[in-house]
């Protein structure tokens, strides 16, 4: 995951973080633009500019909210989880990744007002004393990618293991796990990956690291005592619930079952937008195939019995393991909740929420 | 820089008022060089003239760079281009060593035309497509993007193609079609040429008694079942369920959208009270029935 070029406005030069991201760069390299959207003018002129966006960084400060609910569509059941976002633009390219639709800019964007990003946390704390929350941010980008380049993630995880009301979360497709070596395990600080078969992966999510060094580095991390998360997102209709299941007993053979904080369940959905995009952008991928409808909110995704068998199937595969690993579903309804995961929806979105310990339905182990 | 335009208006045109507009040549060592009014001249042979008005210019005095201008803004002006004359316009300007982001800076921005490099490269590609293709590209006012598309595709899946377009498809009934072999053939692992050797498609294909529009009908339904085979069945258990009801016809039972609840709306027709009676009496009695308690256990495999 090669950085090619740096733009960033002039005032963002004088920042710190700033500073010590561009030192590793020659200045050929450092391209001034006072907003995104001249950086998106200037990757235009590559045929791909999403493609050359992916290794391109934006230094800027982010004058907008830092910490926002994840914005599980109305129609859908929300877990819960907030978004956190110093990064914004992910360097790996998954064929599925909405970020392509969704975003109005190619380069990965890295905001420089940290302090910011701190403040909106406290202040959320302060102004919610009873209120716990999962965030994390693995949402809008990769939380591990572009560590330890970026240092970000180790300031974040120093922040927040010191925070009572908050279980932070990691969330990549990557084994960078050396920035953890610096910290001690905490119960506060949970780290996941998403998983998909692995002939998905090599299809799908072109320049993450192979299933098997994801589970290599989540092993490596339980040793040393980390929480793990495991998100089955997007789950496809063609690799086959068969090698899904697999892999589900593949995880609990390699970390133990007391140290998965969640595991995550969330059929491919993406805008109808994204389409062509993906078509043009992934000639290989095998998505555009599936038989995706629009649902209550617009988005494509595979017809309800064909979610719901896959979920029900995992589900079973994760409880015959650990009958007490939380587990959850994205973007689904209410109902569907109910129908399969055995516990009323808002008991499990608080007990996300809490700590390992202080929950009293799903400790695993 | 004409593709697939009639010459018989011109002809007319020529015949009753005579030629209005010079072509326009560039005296060459060779001879004179025509690089506009290629139609123009076609019509006054075609009519038996033997003598054209032209305007003419000395090759130093004209760049083959600035002719193709000149022909160029006065056939976007005249006339518009359409989509394979733009294509052949970026030919003509890559092979004159002008580059794509020139071609699109300079000339499709100030003729108003799409003007990305992204737009450029798409039409450079449909200088590849057979005859065929682009006459049915010209013919239909296919888009840019559907275009693309028939360009990214092999010459032996184009080919395959054929003989959709031999059923005389509208531009969205084409794109349509596109879409699905498209998307079955990279569910399937094929191609598109194989998608359309399935036996289903191939029977209706080859059948030579219905005419094309009820045969690409059935070619329609037949590959949106192949498309959607779990859809198909869901339909189909639901429109048996319905019939195992044996509810009235103005009864209506409606599924929710792409079944995505087991949610039904029911849609009645009434015409007299004794009739509503009758129709609610069979529906209660339906509503005991195993087909009922079926409806809404949304599965494609019983």
């Amino acid at each position: 995951m090669k950085i090619k070029r740096v733009f960033l406005a002039r005032k963002a030069r004088k920042n710190k973080l700033a500073q010590q991201l561009i030192a590793s760069f020659k200045p050929g390299q450092l391209i001034e633009s006072e907003n995104v959207l001249l950086a998106n003018a200037w990757l235009r002129q590559f045929p791909d500019p999403w493609a050359e966006g992916k290794q391109s960084l934006f230094l800027a400060d982010f004058p907008g909210r830092f910490l926002e609910p994840c914005p599980c569509a109305r129609e859908y059941y929300s877990c819960g989880y907030w978004n956190l976002h110093p990064v914004v633009g992910c360097p790996i390219d998954c064929s599925y990744c909405i970020l392509q639709g969704y975003l109005t800019a190619y380069p990965i964007q890295v905001y420089l007002n940290l302090d910011d990003l701190f403040k909106a946390a406290v202040k959320f704390r302060t102004a919610h004393p009873g209120t716990r929350l999962r965030l994390g941010t693995g949402q809008l980008a990769d939380s591990l990618a572009l560590e330890p380049e970026l240092g970000i993630a180790a300031q974040l995880i120093n922040f927040f293991q010191q925070e009572k009301n908050f279980v932070f979360e990691l969330k990549t497709k990557t084994d960078h796990i050396n920035i953890l070596s610096g910290f001690a395990p905490s119960e506060k600080i949970v780290v996941s990956w998403s998983m998909n078969c692995g002939s998905a992966a090599l299809t799908e999510e072109k320049s993450a690291a192979k299933i098997y060094e994801r589970l290599s580095a989540a092993q490596k991390l339980a040793r040393r005592g980390w929480l793990l998360g495991f998100h089955f997102d997007p789950l496809l209709d063609w690799p086959g619930q068969a090698s899904y299941l697999a892999l589900i007993d593949e995880i609990f053979e390699t970390v133990p079952a007391s140290q998965i904080a969640w595991i995550s369940l969330g059929a491919l959905r993406f805008p109808a937008r994204l389409k062509p995009l993906l078509k043009e952008r992934h000639p290989e991928s095998r998505i555009p195939g599936g038989e995706l409808f629009p649902g209550r909110d617009g988005k494509l995704r595979y017809l309800r019995p064909l979610r719901e068998k896959l979920y029900r199937s995992l589900l079973n595969r994760v409880r015959e393991h650990a009958p007490r690993v939380l587990v959850y579903l994205c973007m689904e309804s209410e109902q569907m909740w109910q129908n399969l995961l055995g516990a009323p929806p808002g008991l499990i979105r608080k007990e996300l929420a809490l700590p390992l310990s202080e929950r009293k339905h799903f400790r695993p182990g | 820089m004409s593709y697939a335009r009639p010459l018989e208006p011109l002809v007319n045109s020529i015949r009753q008022i005579g030629q209005v507009s010079p072509v326009l040549c560039r005296k060459t060592r060779q001879g004179f060089k025509l690089f506009s009014g290629f139609l123009r001249l076609e019509a006054m042979r075609k009519l038996g003239k033997k003598s054209v008005l032209a305007l003419t210019w000395k090759s130093q005095d004209l760049s083959e760079e600035q002719a193709f201008r000149m022909a160029f803004s006065e056939n976007v002006s005249a006339r518009g281009l359409n989509l394979v004359e733009q294509a052949m316009a970026v030919a003509a300007l890559l092979k004159l060593g002008l580059s794509k982001k020139h071609i699109a800076n300079s000339y499709f921005q100030p003729a108003e035309l799409p003007a990305s490099l992204g737009v450029v490269e798409s039409l450079e590609a449909l200088n590849l497509l057979e005859h065929d293709s682009k006459k049915f590209l010209v013919e239909k006012a296919i888009s840019l993007r559907c275009a693309s598309e028939l360009a990214r595709l092999s010459p032996a899946d184009r080919s395959a193609l054929k003989a959709i377009l031999h059923l005389h498809p509208t531009a969205s009934q084409f794109r349509e079609i596109l879409e699905m072999t498209d998307e079955i053939g990279r569910r399937d692992r094929i191609n598109i040429a194989e998608v359309l050797q399935s036996r289903e498609l191939k029977t209706i294909l080859k059948d030579p008694k219905p005419p094309a529009p009820q045969k690409l009908e059935r070619f329609v339904k037949a590959l949106k079942k192949s498309r959607h085979p779990h859809y198909a069945r869901l339909q189909a258990r639901h429109n048996r369920l319905c019939r195992q009801l044996a509810i009235p016809a103005e009864l209506k039972i409606i599924p929710a959208d792409f079944f995505e609840e087991p949610k039904y709306q029911l849609n009645l027709a009434l015409n007299s009270q004794t009739q509503a009676r009758e129709i609610f009496q069979k529906l209660l009695s339906a509503a005991l029935s195993p087909a009922w308690k079926k409806l809404f256990e949304l599965d494609d495999e019983d």
